[in-house]
C-alpha cells in the first residue's frame, strides 16, 4: 500500500482525524498538504466563524446585561462584592447608560449600541459566561486557546487542523488586529499541531504585506512566469529520473499555488474592491474596514477570521467608563450591525457565526468612583448566524451582575458549542501527542443546546 | 436530546425492575435497621433522581466506559460516602459536609452539569442526608474492570541483552553487522534491497547529514578521486573528517536542541525577561557533541552538574549544561501562582522523562497512567526532586572576577545614589518648609476642585500666580483632593473624612474672586494644620533627641527616614502622607526637585553628574558570562488529586520511577517527607546501564536523525501505547554495544554510516513498494527534504555568503545575518517567521521529530523574500566573475549548488533562458533570476 492509497483508504470520517496526527507524527503524511479539506463529524450548521474581540474587556452591566438594582443600590457595597477582582473596588455603580428594549424579541440593548440594537433579533445574548481568572493575559488565552497557560493551540488552529481549508489560496486562519492584543502570538498560535495551522496576523491592512514575502518586487509577472516555467523544467528534468515520487510532486503543485496566490490574496483583503453602498454600510475607521474585510475572507473560504476591536487591551475601562465605552460603542456599532446585515443579504450569515465578546466581563462595583475592574465570575458575549437560535438571552448574572448563576457558560462550554456549530464533537477533535489525545476543551466541555436552532 | 428521551423511557422500566429485586435482596441478606419508610423514601426520591442526573458520568458503569468524573462513584453506599477526588460526597447526617448537597445546591460545584435540580428535589436530598441516608445499594450493578497495567512483558522495560547475529541467506551482501539484522528481516519479507548510491550521491548525502552543508566543489571532487581508488577506504577516511569537523556540533547538537526545548524567551509577555545567556547551553550542546562527551556523562551535566564532583575547573563544561532545566517554561504567576507553578514542574517532568527516557511520565500528573504502569505518587515523587527550585544563573567565570564586576558596578550604584539622594533630601526640606501651609493649601485645593466641578478649569500656574502659593504643591493639593480620589483621601488622611460630604448650592456661576471657602471646609483644613504642626514639631524633638543615634546613619537621606521610624504611629502615618510619601502633596520626587525647584545652572549640574554615571556604565567591565541554572528544590509533595494544587493528597517521597526501582519508597508520611533523594541521583538513575530505555531511547533518536525514523518510530514514547521496534534485536545489539563503546555518539555515527544499509539509493522498486510501501524495513534510503537549517546554510554556502563564527550570543534571522542557522534566535513568544513556514517545532514543548509539510508559502519564501534575492544575487555574482565562457559558469554554478555538472537538456535550458533580453521593469538580471531558479529548484531541496 503506497502513501496515496493509505489516505484513501483511512480518509473521510471521523476516525481519520485522529488518524492525521499520528500518521503525521511518524511521517507518513510527509508530502500531503495538511490543510486540504476534511470531512466534519456531522454536518454542520456554520461554515466559518468571524470573531469580533473585544479585547480588554466589555462590561456586562453596560452593553448587554441591564440591572436596575445598581439604580437602586448606587453606591453601596453589597455582599459579594468581596470576591477577588484584579484590584480594590468600591461601592455599587450604576451604569451611565440607558437600555432600550430592541427588536420583535425586546432585549434590551445599551444605548452604546443603537444599530446593534436594530440587529437584536438574529442575536443570541449569554449572559452567564464565566472564566477562571481576573487577569488579561491568562483569560485572552483561556478564550483563544482553552487553556490559561500559553502553551496549547488556538481554537483557529484547531479549525483548520480539524476541517482543513476550502481555499487553498488563502491562509485558513486570519488574525486581524492593528498592532498587537496583550499575550500577542501565542493568541493565535497552532502549539504541538503543525506550524501550517497558525493564525496569519495581519496588523495593516495592506493588500501588499498581507502574508509573508506575498508581493514580488523583483521581476514582472510576465518575468515570474517564465522564472517559474524554467523551474517547473528542472523540477520535471529531476523528477524524470525519480519517478513518481509524491513529495517531488506535490512541492511542484505548490509553487504553482504559490504563484496564484501574490495575486489572489491581495484581492482578497482590498476592501477598496467593495461598493460606495457596501462601505457605507459598514462606516469609516479602522474597525469597520477590518470587519469588511473579515466578511470578503470568509466569502472567499477562510475558516476563522478574528477582529480585535483594536491593539493592547482598549475595552478595559479602569476609569472613566462612560467615556470609554460610549467611544468604543460609537467605533464599532456601526461596523457590527453592517457585517451583521451584509452577511444576510448575501445569504451567508445561515452558515457563517459571530462570535462577540472579550476576554472576562466587568465589575458592577466601582473602581475609581467611575471606572470598573476586571470580572472573570460574569460577563455576557453573543452569537449570531449560523445555527444560533436568534432574539433570545440565555443564562443570568445575579441581581447586580457580579457573576453569573442561572445556566451559567463556561469558556470550555462555549468552544464546545462552537465546535459542534462547525460539525465537529469537540471530545472527538483530538490531536495525539506527548503521549495523550488533546483537546480544545481539555477533560471540560458541554455544548449549549439550548440556543442553537 | 436523543440520549435524554431514551433513557427517560427505558430507566423508568429498568428502575421498576430492579427496584422489586433490590428491595428483595436487601431484606434476605441484611439485618439492616433502616426502616422500610427510609427505604422507601430512598427508592422513591433518591434513587431515581441518581440514576437519571448522576450515573451517566459517576458509575462503574461510566467507569468502564472512560466516562467517569471526579474519580466519584454514586451508584454504590460505598461509592457514595467514600466519595471522589474532593471528598465524601455525602456524610450521614452532616449537611454540611455532604459534597453532594453543595453541588446540587450549586455553591462551589455545580451539578448536574445540564442545569440545577428543582428545589423540591434538592430539599428530598437534604432530608434523606438527614435522616442518615440509607442506602440499600452495597455493590454497583456492575463489577469494576481492573485498570491495572500489565506490562511485565513490555519490551522497554527489560534491560537490552545482546543478541546473537541472525542468519542471512546472501551472505555477500553488507559489509557490517548491523546489515544482517536489517537483511534477515529483508529476507524474511521477500524484500531486496536496491543497489548502492552512487559516489556523487553519497558525498551529499554524508556532508548534509553530518554537517548540515553541502560539499565544496573541491571536497566533491577529492571523494570521487579517492573513491575510485578505494570506494570503502574513502568513505572512512571521509567520515571520519566530518566527524571532526566542528560543523558535526553545530548540526547534531541542533538535533539534541529540538529535545531540549531550546529556547532564549518565554510564551507570555508580562513580567519575563530575555534569558540574555541562553546561548551559553546551546554552545556547550555543540562543544560537547564535538567532544564526543559520553552520553551518560552528558545527562549528568545536564541535570545535575553542579552536584557532581571531581569536575575539572572549567566552569563552561560543568555548569552551561543546566540550560536543560534552567531554560524551562516560566509562567504567569499573578493570578494563580500554585497552578503557574505545578505547570512550571509539568515542564520538567515532561521534557526530561520523555527526552532521556522516552516515557510520558506527565500523563500520570493527574491520574494514574491510562497505559504504562506509571501511577500517580511516580509523577510526584519525580517532581519533588524540583519542588521549590528557582531559576538562576551561575557565572561562568572564577569568584574574583564576579567580585571585581559586582563592586565595579556597586560603585557606580552609589555615586549615583548619592547624588539622587541629594535632590530627594531638598524635595524633603522644601516640603519640609511648607507643612506650615497645610491649610492654605488644602482651602485653595478646595476652591480649584469646586470651580472645576462647575466647569471652570483654570490652570495650576496660572491659580498659584494668582493665590500666591507654589505652582507644583497647587497641582499635587488639587490631586489630592479630586472627587475620584476620594477613597484614597479617606484612607490616608481619615481626618478629612467629612471634607466630600460638604455641599455648597452655588446661586449663580462663581468666579476666582468670588468663592468662598465654606466654614466647614476651614475648619477641617485648620484642624489638619494644628495636627500636622504638632507632628512636625515631635519630628524635630526626635531628631534632637536622638541626634547620637542618628548620626550613623548613612547619609541625610537616611538619617530623615530613621528619625521617621522613631514617630508615634498615628503621627507617623499623618507626615507620611502629608509630607513624606511619594504619594503625599508636600512629596517631591528627585526628578520633580529637577524639574521644579532647579535653576538653570543647578539643572546643569546634575544634568552632567547624570552622563557621567551614564559614561561609567558605558566604560564599565561587561557583565560576565552566566549558565542559566535551577536552584534549591527538593521538598517532597503531596498528590495533587486530579492534578489540581488546591487539593492535596497522600504525601509521596522523592525517588525515581517504581517501574526503574524495584525498593519501595517510604509511604508512611513522615518517612517520605524526610527521604532523600537529589537531582544527583536522579541524573545517575537516568544514565545508568540498568536503566533499560535511556541508552535505547538515544541510539534510537540518533538512527532516527540519520535515516529520517527511528526504529522505534515514536522516538519519544517508548511506553505500551508508542510504536514496537522494526528491529528490535538491531536496537538491542546497537545500544548494549553502545554502552560497551563508552556512550559514544561518534562510534554509533560511524557504525551506521559504513553499513550497507545507509549507503543504499533512494531509488523505487516496484515489488518492494507492494510490500513495504513506507519502507519500514529499509530496503532503500529515504529521499528526504533538507530541513529548515539545512537548507537555510546551504543557500547562504552555494552563495559564497556564509559566516562561519561559531557561538555567541544570537542573531535575529530577519536581519539576514549570514551566519549559521542553529546560532539564529529562537523564540516561544513569536516564533521566526521563516522557521515556523518550515516546520521547526514550537520550542515551549520537547519535539520528538519534526512534522513536514510542503505548503505555498515556503515557495513565496523561495520565489520573493529578501534572503533568497540576495543569495540568489551573491550566487550570480560568485558564478560570474569566474572567468568562463557561458557553459563553464553553468557548469559552475551545476557543480556549487548540486556538486555535479548539468545534463545536456539542463544546459540548453540554461542557455535559452541567459539567452533571452531581459524586461525593462525586472530588477533582476537574467543571472540572477537563472541562478534564483535553482535555488528553488526540487534538487536543491530533496536529498537522494
Amino acid at each position: 500500500m503506497n502513501r496515496r492509497e493509505m489516505l484513501r483508504r483511512t480518509g473521510g470520517g471521523f476516525a481519520s482525524l485522529g488518524l492525521a496526527s499520528v500518521l503525521a507524527d511518524q511521517g507518513l503524511l510527509a508530502s500531503e498538504n495538511p490543510l486540504l479539506p476534511k470531512p466534519p463529524h456531522f454536518q454542520p450548521k456554520a461554515k466559518r466563524i468571524i470573531h469580533l474581540f473585544m479585547n480588554g474587556g466589555p462590561s456586562q452591566v453596560d452593553t448587554f446585561d441591564p440591572k436596575p438594582a445598581l439604580e437602586k443600590y448606587h453606591g453601596q457595597r453589597p455582599p459579594g462584592a468581596e470576591r477577588k477582582t484584579e484590584r480594590q473596588t468600591g461601592g455599587l455603580f450604576k451604569s451611565p447608560f440607558e437600555f432600550k428594549r430592541s427588536g420583535q424579541s425586546g432585549i434590551p440593548v445599551s444605548e452604546i449600541f443603537p444599530e446593534v440594537a436594530k440587529c437584536i433579533d438574529d442575536i443570541c445574548v449569554i449572559r452567564s459566561m464565566h472564566t477562571d481568572v481576573p487577569n488579561h493575559e491568562p483569560s485572552l488565552l483561556m478564550m483563544n486557546s482553552g487553556i490559561t497557560q500559553p502553551i496549547r493551540p488556538s481554537m483557529g488552529s484547531w479549525l483548520c487542523y480539524g476541517l482543513g481549508v476550502k481555499n487553498q489560496n488563502l491562509p485558513g486562519f486570519v488574525v486581524l488586529c492593528p498592532g498587537k492584543p496583550v499575550v500577542g502570538p501565542q493568541l493565535w498560535s497552532s502549539g504541538f499541531l503543525p506550524g501550517i495551522y497558525q493564525g496569519c496576523h495581519i496588523g495593516k491592512l495592506d493588500p501588499k504585506k498581507i502574508v509573508d514575502h506575498i508581493n514580488n518586487k523583483h521581476l514582472t509577472p510576465q518575468t515570474q512566469r517564465q522564472q517559474l516555467d524554467l523551474i517547473n523544467r528542472l523540477n520535471d528534468l529531476h523528477s524524470g529520473q525519480r519517478f513518481g515520487d509524491d513529495q517531488l510532486e506535490s512541492r511542484i503543485q505548490s509553487l504553482e499555488v504559490a504563484f496564484r496566490m501574490q495575486t489572489e490574496a491581495p484581492e482578497a483583503f482590498d476592501i477598496t474592491q467593495e461598493t460606495e453602498a457596501t462601505r457605507k454600510l459598514y462606516g469609516e475607521g479602522q474597525f469597520a474596514d477590518s470587519c469588511l474585510a473579515a466578511r470578503r475572507l470568509v466569502e472567499r473560504g477562510v475558516r476563522m477570521v478574528q477582529v480585535y476591536y483594536g491593539s493592547g487591551q482598549p475595552w478595559d475601562d479602569h476609569g472613566n467608563i462612560e467615556k470609554g465605552h460610549r467611544d468604543k460603542g460609537q467605533k464599532s456599532d456601526q461596523a457590527i450591525a453592517g457585517l451583521l446585515r451584509d452577511l444576510k443579504s448575501r445569504g451567508l450569515l445561515d452558515d457563517t457565526l459571530v462570535l462577540w465578546g472579550g476576554e472576562f466581563g466587568r465589575t458592577p462595583v466601582s473602581e475609581g468612583g467611575n471606572g470598573r475592574d476586571h470580572n472573570h465570575h460574569g460577563f455576557s458575549v453573543w452569537l449570531a448566524g449560523g445555527g444560533i437560535k436568534g432574539g433570545m438571552t440565555y443564562g443570568s448574572t445575579d441581581e447586580f451582575g457580579f457573576a453569573a448563576v442561572e445556566n451559567k457558560v463556561h469558556v470550555h462550554d462555549l468552544h464546545a458549542t462552537i465546535l459542534h456549530l462547525m460539525g465537529l464533537d469537540h471530545e472527538n477533535l483530538t490531536y495525539r501527542y506527548s503521549g495523550r489525545d488533546f483537546r480544545l476543551t481539555d477533560v471540560h466541555g458541554q455544548v449549549v443546546h439550548d440556543i442553537l436552532a | 436530546m436523543r440520549r435524554i428521551a431514551f433513557s427517560r423511557f427505558h430507566l423508568i422500566h429498568v428502575y421498576q425492575t430492579k427496584l422489586r429485586l433490590q428491595i428483595f435482596a436487601v431484606f434476605l441478606t441484611s439485618g439492616i435497621s433502616a426502616s422500610a419508610s427510609d427505604l422507601d423514601f430512598f427508592e422513591s426520591k433518591i434513587r431515581p433522581v441518581l440514576v437519571a442526573n448522576c450515573y451517566e458520568c459517576h458509575s462503574v458503569d461510566a467507569a468502564n466506559r472512560g466516562k467517569q468524573k471526579g474519580g466519584l462513584l454514586l451508584d454504590s453506599k460505598d461509592g457514595i460516602r467514600t466519595g471522589g477526588d474532593t471528598g465524601p460526597a455525602v456524610v450521614p447526617g452532616h449537611l454540611s459536609e455532604s459534597l453532594l448537597l453543595k453541588a446540587l445546591r450549586q455553591e462551589d460545584l455545580e451539578m448536574p452539569p445540564k442545569g440545577k435540580l428543582s428545589d423540591e428535589v434538592i430539599a428530598d436530598f437534604a432530608r434523606w442526608i438527614e435522616m442518615g441516608a440509607v442506602d440499600p445499594r452495597e455493590r454497583s450493578a456492575t463489577p469494576l474492570k481492573s485498570t491495572a497495567v500489565d506490562s511485565s512483558d513490555h519490551w522497554a522495560f527489560k534491560v537490552p541483552q545482546k543478541p546473537s547475529l541472525p542468519t542471512v541467506i546472501d551472505s555477500k551482501w553488507g559489509r557490517s553487522e548491523l546489515d544482517r539484522f536489517i537483511l534477515h528481516q529483508l529476507e524474511a519479507r521477500q524484500l531486496s534491497p536496491v543497489p548502492a548510491a552512487s559516489p556523487e550521491v553519497l558525498v551529499r548525502r554524508i556532508y548534509f547529514d553530518l554537517l548540515g552543508l553541502p560539499p565544496t566543489p573541491g571536497q566533491v571532487d577529492e571523494f570521487l578521486k579517492a573513491s575510485a581508488e578505494d570506494h570503502e577506504s574513502a568513505l572512512a577516511t571521509l567520515v571520519d573528517s566530518l566527524l571532526d569537523s566542528p560543523h558535526y556540533g553545530e548540526r547534531w547538537g541542533r538535533h539534541w536542541l529540538d529535545v531540549a526545548r531550546y529556547a532564549e524567551d518565554q510564551a507570555h509577555t508580562f513580567g519575563v525577561k530575555k534569558r540574555e545567556n541562553a546561548h551559553q547551553y546551546r554552545d556547550w550542546v555543540i562543544r560537547m557533541f564535538n567532544e564526543d562527551l559520553p552520553f551518560d556523562e552528558f545527562i549528568k551535566l545536564q541535570l545535575a552538574g553542579d552536584l557532581m564532583e571531581g569536575q575539572s575547573d572549567d566552569r563552561f563544561r560543568q555548569f552551561s549544561g543546566l540550560g536543560f532545566l534552567g531554560l524551562g517554561a516560566h509562567y504567569y504567576k499573578n493570578s494563580d501562582k500554585a497552578q503557574a507553578e505545578a505547570d512550571e514542574l509539568d515542564d520538567t517532568i515532561d521534557t526530561l522523562t520523555r527526552g532521556f527516557m522516552g516515557l510520558t511520565v506527565s500523563c500520570a500528573r493527574c491520574h494514574d497512567h491510562k497505559f504504562d504502569p506509571i501511577p500517580t505518587k511516580d509523577y510526584y515523587a519525580l517532581a519533588g526532586i524540583f519542588n521549590g527550585r528557582r531559576y538562576t544563573e551561575i557565572p561562568l567565570v572564577a569568584e574574583d572576577a564576579v567580585k571585581a564586576y559586582n563592586s565595579e558596578q556597586q560603585g557606580i550604584r552609589e555615586l549615583e545614589s548619592r547624588h539622587k539622594s541629594s535632590l530627594k533630601v531638598i524635595g524633603k526640606e522644601l516640603g519640609r518648609q511648607k507643612l506650615n501651609q497645610v491649610s492654605r493649601y488644602l482651602q485653595e485645593g478646595w476652591r480649584m476642585t469646586a470651580l472645576k466641578s462647575q466647569g471652570m478649569q483654570i490652570p495650576d500656574e496660572e491659580f498659584a500666580k494668582k493665590v500666591g502659593l507654589h505652582p507644583y504643591y497647587v497641582r499635587r493639593f488639587r490631586e489630592l483632593l479630586e472627587e475620584s480620589r476620594k477613597s484614597d483621601l479617606l484612607k490616608r488622611l481619615p481626618e478629612l473624612k467629612e471634607w466630600h460630604q460638604v455641599e455648597v448650592k452655588f446661586q449663580e456661576k462663581p468666579t476666582l474672586e468670588t468663592l468662598k471657602v465654606p466654614e466647614e471646609i476651614v475648619a477641617l483644613a485648620d484642624q489638619l494644620q494644628l495636627l500636622v504642626v504638632r507632628a512636625e514639631k515631635a519630628f524635630s524633638q526626635i531628631e534632637v533627641e536622638k541626634a547620637e543615634e542618628f548620626a550613623k546613619a548613612r547619609n541625610e537621606e537616611d538619617r530623615l527616614n530613621k528619625v521617621m521610624g522613631k514617630m508615634e504611629k498615628d503621627q507617623q502615618r499623618l507626615l507620611k502622607n502629608i509630607w513624606f510619601d511619594g504619594h503625599a502633596p508636600f512629596f517631591a520626587s528627585e526628578n520633580e526637585v529637577h524639574k521644579n525647584f532647579l535653576n538653570q545652572e543647578e539643572k546643569e549640574e546634575a544634568d552632567e553628574k547624570m552622563a557621567e554615571f551614564k559614561e561609567l556604565r558605558k566604560n564599565a567591565t561587561p557583565k560576565y558570562p552566566a549558565a542559566h541554572a535551577i536552584q534549591g528544590g527538593g521538598k517532597a509533595m503531596q498528590v495533587y488529586i486530579r492534578g489540581n494544587p488546591a487539593n492535596k493528597g497522600d504525601w509521596v517521597a522523592r525517588g525515581t520511577l517504581e517501574l526503574l526501582d524495584d525498593q519501595a519508597r517510604p509511604s508512611d508520611p513522615e518517612e517520605a517527607k524526610k527521604h532523600s533523594y537529589s537531582r544527583l541521583d536522579l541524573a545517575e538513575d537516568i544514565a545508568s546501564a540498568k536503566n533499560p530505555l535511556t541508552a535505547r531511547v538515544i541510539v534510537n533518536r540518533i538512527w532516527q536523525w540519520h535515516f529520517g525514523r527511528g526504529l522505534v518510530a515514536s522516538s519519544s514514547n517508548f511506553g505500551l501505547l508508542g510504536d514496537r521496534p522494526t528491529h528490535p534485536e538491531l536496537l538491542d545489539w546497537l545500544t548494549v554495544n553502545f554502552m560497551e563503546n563508552g556512550w559514544s555518539l561518534k562510534w554509533l555515527h560511524r557504525e551506521i554510516l559504513s553499513s550497507t544499509t545507509y549507503q543504499l539509493s533512494s531509488e523505487r522498486h516496484y515489488k518492494n513498494e507492494e510490500l513495504d510501501a513506507d519502507n519500514l524495513f529499509r530496503w532503500r534510503f529515504d529521499r528526504r527534504r533538507l530541513d529548515v537549517e539545512s537548507l537555510r546554510d546551504a543557500l547562504l554556502a552555494i552563495s559564497g555568503k556564509l559566516d562561519p563564527t561559531m557561538g555567541g550570543p544570537t542573531f535575529d534571522l530577519k536581519t539576514n545575518t549570514p551566519r549559521r542557522t542553529v546560532y539564529a534566535s529562537i523564540s516561544r513568544h513569536q516564533l521566526d517567521g521563516m522557521l515556523r513556514i518550515f516546520d521547526f517545532p514550537d520550542a515551549n514543548v520537547s519535539a520528538a521529530s519534526r512534522t513536514e509539510t510542503t505548503v505555498p508559502q515556503q515557495q513565496l519564501f523561495v520565489l520573493n523574500s529578501d534572503f533568497i534575492i540576495e543569495q540568489a544575487k551573491a550566487f550570480a555574482k560568485r558564478v560570474t566573475v569566474e572567468d568562463h565562457d557561458l557553459s563553464g559558469q553553468v557548469n559552475f554554478a551545476y557543480r556549487l549548488a548540486f556538486g555535479r555538472l548539468p545534463s545536456d537538456d539542463e544546459r540548453r535550458l540554461a542557455e535559452a533562458y541567459l539567452g533571452k533580453e531581459n524586461e525593462k521593469d525586472d530588477k533582476l538580471s537574467r543571472w540572477e533570476q537563472y541562478c534564483q531558479a535553482l535555488l528553488a529548484s526540487n534538487e536543491l531541496m530533496y536529498l537522494d
